[in-house]
């Protein structure tokens, strides 16, 4: 189980690293994560929900 | 550029502090807390300079396509629900989650501080361009 569990976060990462890759190539719809985040950050609300999800995800990771 | 430099080296000791706190102490406690202290109170200071000197906002960021939309939210929940799905699933080493990952990577005091230092930048990050 433990095999499939990893397998499965690796199918999660290669499709995410190879949407980026495609979008990198891309001259048309697909934009990388990076200009996604942007986009996000320039809505009032997307920068709140960053900022909520970077606190959270810093004392998950560090604090607790 | 005084201020820069400053922002720079109480981050570089906040990181310092975590990457000899382990998870689960009153250090690593306070080397959190400080980091987003410090953090929000940046972006409270630059909130505040922008309403005072009453500039204009920044031109919004370009829409993103349906595509790109469904790809990169598709992709944030399959591995949300993943996520989930394994922190609800026993025992932990056979259905091991992110974090339990990330906490193999932060067991090691040099790793947790660069990633201290890498979520200190993602925080700055999040205020910049407003």
């Amino acid at each position: 189980m433990r095999a499939l569990t990893f397998a499965i976060w690796g199918v999660v990462v290669v499709v995410a690293v190879a949407l980026e890759a495609l979008a990198r190539r891309s001259t048309g719809d697909l934009v990388p994560l990076q200009r996604a985040l942007v986009r996000l950050r320039s809505l009032t609300a997307g920068r709140v929900g960053l900022l909520i999800a970077w606190m959270w995800l810093g004392w998950h990771v560090f604090a607790r | 550029m005084l201020l820069c430099a400053g922002l720079i080296a109480g981050g570089l000791a906040d990181a310092a502090l975590a990457a000899m706190s382990p998870p689960f102490t009153w250090q690593a406690d306070l080397a959190s807390a400080l980091g987003i202290a410090g953090v929000v109170a940046l972006g409270s200071v630059r909130l505040l300079r922008k309403h005072r000197r009453r500039l204009p906002p920044p031109p919004p960021a370009p829409r993103l396509s349906r595509a790109s939309a469904i790809g990169w939210i598709g992709i944030g929940l399959a591995a949300l629900s993943f996520e989930v799905l394994n922190y609800f699933l026993s025992p932990r080493p056979e259905h091991p989650t992110a974090s339990s990952m990330v906490a193999a990577l932060t067991s090691h005091d040099v790793l947790r501080g660069l990633l201290f230092v890498a979520w200190l930048g993602a925080g700055y990050w999040i205020w910049d361009q407003q």
